[in-house]
């Protein structure tokens, strides 16, 4: 998925003529002398600092901030921002928009349903924090209308469905129909998976939206035309040393298999867990599902995934060489975990990169990993992938060990807690 | 190589290469190996197709082989670069 940052999507939905608050970003570089008020506002004006990350319930977290329009106080709030954005790992910027005075906050979004494979129109006329627990009785109270991609969303269909949510003006009815057909241009010429807008609140000189969100599906940004491709990349959040990206690159032009890589967040995992975690580690599997299993079993003995990793449907050597290359180029992993199901796939192919890799990383000491590392092979071609560590040396240190067809992931797991304790 | 990277072959190392381990397991070579040897030295077994149309399958076999067995003259590399801060 391919996330555009909050200012993004504005100027997006400005172009289609739905109010959005006046604004500008503010980045970091460079502003040594503060931040400067902003000019198409009056002096002094309460204004909103909305950091512009890809992170929920920005407000609960601390990254939205109100302020006045004066220098000094602007430029502290900001300072604070920056601030939290780096402690989250990420890098950003901030917008400065004016605050809107409103009465009524409604939700609007389009969203690709999965079961019917169709766009969904979900709308709520209450909007903004916590959406789920504000409608009658407490509950989430959203109007859906599934929309015919073919026949496209309906004026008409819409004045029902804003009437049956309790929209009694049609000054009303009609705004917010023009404001959905609008969001649903932007859904189609997108080529979003999700479009949200929240809160779409109502203000004496109309509709504004305060928030928005857009999620574009990643295999179809090549039906993009070149200016929104630009837009997306400047959007791409950046994150540590970009190793997601660096690993998507793997697989961008080689259909041979797949790798799927993806960081976790350690920050979070540390705030939510604390001493219970023994160790990052460094992972691997063969297969999503046994990946999901054995990232459980290790959780449960106190080893955190750095990461997740699938290299499956038989991806070549040199796919899992480079992949394993990063997996290990990351910080804070004290061990190394790799996993297969019971795999139809080549694994001395598998086996081959990896011992590149550790043979290039380890060359000090002719590929044996210096931390504790299991290798759990099974499936095709497993007994030539054992002997391959075997005849590489790979196994010659006491924190590695490898396993074959008679682990499970749970025996893994334990055997893997036994490595930290010898160490 | 399909992939994007490169595979060198210092072929003076291999005139000393008694071994000739990069065959070894060239895992196409029951139906259509990329490897051949050819007056004592590795040489591509076809001309007639090149090796980045995905013809090799890129099983790192060759370099490896090589390294254990042979006189490590082969290198197979990728342009990225990759950050080295792990725990070593």
């Amino acid at each position: 998925m391919v996330y555009l940052n909050e200012h993004q999507i504005k100027k997006i939905i400005f172009r289609k003529g739905i109010r959005v608050p006046r604004g500008a970003v503010l980045r970091e570089k460079g502003r040594k002398q503060g931040f400067a008020p902003l000019k198409k506002l009056p002096w002094s004006e309460a204004v909103v600092l909305k950091a512009q990350v890809p992170v929920s319930s920005r407000l609960k977290k601390g990254l939205v901030l109100f302020s006045r329009n004066l220098k000094p106080e602007l430029s502290q709030k900001c300072q604070l921002l920056f601030k939290r954005i780096k402690q989250l790992g990420l890098g950003g910027e901030l917008l400065l928009e004016e605050k809107i005075a409103h009465h009524k906050e409604h939700y609007l979004a389009l969203v690709s349903d999965p079961v019917t494979k169709n766009p969904l129109f979900l709308y709520s006329s209450h909007g903004g924090v916590d959406i789920e627990k504000k409608g009658s009785g407490g509950a989430l109270d959203l109007e859906k209308l599934t929309i015919d991609p073919w026949v496209g969303l309906q004026a008409k269909a819409l004045g029902s469905l804003f009437s049956r949510a309790g929209v009694r003006d049609g000054g009303k009815i009609l705004e917010l129909t023009r404001i959905s057909l609008m969001t649903y241009e932007i859904y189609r010429t997108w080529q979003c998976h999700f479009v949200e807008l929240n809160p779409l609140v109502e203000t004496e000189k109309g509709f504004y939206v305060l928030d928005a969100k857009m999620e574009i599906d990643e295999d179809a940004t090549s039906r993009l035309n070149p200016g929104m491709k630009r837009m997306l990349s400047a959007g791409k959040p950046k994150n540590g040393h970009g190793l997601e990206e660096k690993a998507g690159e793997i697989d961008r032009h080689d259909y041979r298999g797949t790798v799927h890589f993806l960081q976790m967040d350690t920050k979070s995992v540390r705030s939510a867990y604390g001493k219970k975690i023994r160790a990052f580690v460094g992972f691997n599997a063969v297969g999503t599902g046994v990946g999901l299993t054995a990232m459980d079993e290790l959780v449960r003995n106190g080893f955190f995934p750095r990461n997740f990793c699938d290299t499956s449907g038989n991806p070549t050597a040199s796919k899992i060489y480079r992949v394993t290359k990063i997996i290990l180029s990351q910080d804070e992993i004290g061990g190394y975990f790799f996993i297969t199901c019971l795999s139809s796939q080549q694994l001395d192919h598998t086996a081959r990169g990896i011992i590149k890799a550790f043979k290039e990383i380890y060359w000090k000491t002719h590929g044996v990993p210096t931390i504790p590392t299991l290798f759990l092979f099974r499936g095709a071609w497993d007994e030539e992938a054992h002997r391959l560590f075997q005849e590489h040396g790979i196994l010659k240190g006491s924190q590695t060990v490898l396993l074959g067809r008679e682990s499970t992931e749970q025996g893994a797991a334990k055997k893997f807690a036994e490595l930290f304790k010898n160490g | 190589m399909f992939s994007g990277g490169t595979i060198t072959i210092e072929r003076e190392k291999c005139l000393t290469c008694e071994s000739h381990a990069c065959v070894r397991n060239c895992v196409s070579s029951t139906l259509d190996p990329v490897l051949k040897i050819e007056k004592g030295l590795p040489a591509l077994a076809r001309t007639d197709v090149k090796p980045e149309s995905g013809w090799c399958v890129e099983c790192l076999a060759c370099e490896l082989d090589c390294q254990l067995l042979g006189n490590q003259a082969i290198r197979i590399r990728w342009p990225e670069k990759i950050p080295a801060q792990g725990k070593r």
